[in-house]
């Protein structure tokens, strides 16, 4: 099957294959104004809670470089920048503009610009030469990637041999009456979140339908194992509504 | 740190405790310009804390506007510091501690002068509280909060002080109940050669073993 007959998902709709990159892309130039406060909304701050997490696991040291992928306001290159010093060196990179320039402002805000670049890059076939990096973060992006085999084949090939990629993304809850509450929470108050703060309900429409679509824990290490990811594992969040995924090159 | 430690799960709750923390530093911090200016010069320093009971380990890097607290780190502390509790807070927290009052002694490694700049900051941090409490009350009032804050926290302060004075001198000499500083002291050293001693035992005997199982094996190789 060819590209322009391929269809996937978005949210609940099936769309060509070729269009998804389009729509979600319109979902975050929608919202980026008021991202982090809509983030800090629906996750109730837990959203920090996790990032610091995935920040422990992500084992920087001066001197490292590090891609923050789908970085978005980069909230972790932030923290990445300082963790890796005067030496080290930090890529915020987005396929969304409009994020990437809420990013950018933030971590020159932050003083961070003296080791830290912006790049617009497609996760897909990142533009980075081989063994680039020491660690590669993508925090809530994999699911809005439309082939997440290349994007992840593409990370393995940027990544140096000893390097880190770690996939902090939503799940699935591991005990049903959590995922009956998350359902209802998600689908009913998402929305209307959406509504009141940036005007657009449709976005969080799809952002708990995009959730419900994304593979789930096994599935997904599967796919770093499939990749080409050495010891690859997973720690559920929040009883599993969050999983950050760790997997090395070797 | 080992492949083992970095595959332990990130706890939620830990993470959550450290994170207040760190914001009711920074939240200090920013009261407080002449101390925030003062650390903002040590900005990528790395101090390591290490609790030996219960086992933890607390991570600061001092950013330019605040500390960064975490469980885990990869990199080489510039200076890190190992003990109890209590010591560790007598130590970085400058608390009073009697001479009577049991106290080990506190491990450093690293650069020391750090480390003494981080006590100086610590004893000499002054919460403003009307700049923090202003937004929510209205200047007059937080002036007033301030006053009595600073009051309250003087006097709860001496009051501690007197408190730990007072316990000190009927816990160690009065009572009896608690050993001085010295008993632990001599006390630890006899844990030390006796575990020296038993591990010398363990050598010699694991010897013995490897002896005879050697002569077993040649007995054996002649039969």
């Amino acid at each position: 099957m060819n590209d322009e007959t391929k269809v996937t998902h978005f949210g609940y709709q099936q769309v060509p294959w070729q269009e998804k990159q389009q729509k979600v892309a319109g979902v975050f130039r929608s919202v980026a104004g008021k991202y982090d406060v809509m983030n800090d909304l629906i996750s109730m701050g837990s959203h920090r809670l996790l990032k610091r997490m995935t920040i422990e696991l992500a084992g920087i040291r001066p001197g490292h470089k590090v891609l923050d992928l789908a970085g978005g306001t980069g909230d972790l290159a932030i923290k990445f920048s300082r963790l890796v010093g005067e030496t080290g060196q930090v890529v915020l990179a987005d396929i969304n503009d409009a994020m990437l320039a809420v990013g950018r402002d933030r971590l020159f805000d932050a003083g961070c610009s003296h080791n830290t670049q912006v790049a617009q890059v497609n996760g897909e076939c990142l533009p980075f030469e081989d063994n680039s990096f020491h660690c590669i973060t993508i925090a809530f992006g994999l699911r809005n990637i439309t082939d997440k085999d290349a994007a992840l084949r593409s990370m393995l090939r940027v990544l140096k041999p000893g390097g880190r990629l770690l996939v902090l993304e939503f799940s699935t809850p591991v005990h049903k009456p959590l995922a009956k509450a998350y359902e209802l929470y998600s689908f009913g108050v998402w929305p209307k979140l959406g509504k009141l703060i940036v005007n657009d309900a449709d976005s969080y429409q799809y952002l708990a339908e995009s959730i419900r679509m994304h593979p789930d824990q096994d599935t997904l290490q599967g796919m770093m194992d499939q990749a080409g990811f050495a010891r690859t594992e997973y720690f559920n969040m929040l009883g599993g509504i969050v999983a950050l995924h760790r997997g090395f090159k070797f | 740190m080992s492949l083992k430690d970095q595959s332990r799960s990130p706890g939620l709750l830990s993470t959550t405790a450290l994170a207040t923390v760190e914001r009711a530093i920074n939240t200090a911090l920013r009261s407080d310009p002449a101390s925030a200016d003062r650390l903002a010069l040590h900005a990528g320093r790395l101090l390591a804390i290490e609790v030996t009971l219960p086992p933890l380990a607390i991570y600061a890097l001092i950013v330019e506007d605040g500390v960064e607290l975490y469980h885990r780190s990869d990199a080489n502390a510039d200076v890190t510091v190992k003990g109890n509790p209590m010591d560790l807070a007598s130590l970085l927290l400058n608390w009073n501690t009697r001479p009577g009052v049991i106290g080990g002694p506190v491990d450093i490694s690293g650069n020391r002068e750090l480390l003494q700049e981080m006590q100086q900051l610590a004893r000499e941090l002054q919460i403003d509280w009307g700049a923090i409490l202003e937004p929510v009350t209205g200047s007059e009032l937080a002036q007033q909060l301030d006053y009595s804050a600073r009051r309250l926290f003087g006097w709860a302060r001496q009051a501690a002080g007197r408190l730990t004075e007072q316990l000190a001198d009927y816990v160690g000499n009065e009572s009896g109940l608690t050993p001085g500083r010295r008993d632990v002291y001599e006390f630890g050293q006899d844990v030390d050669e006796l575990r020296m001693d038993v591990d010398r035992l363990d050598a010699r005997i694991q010897r013995l073993r490897t002896a005879r199982s050697g002569n077993t094996s040649n007995g054996s190789a002649t039969d």
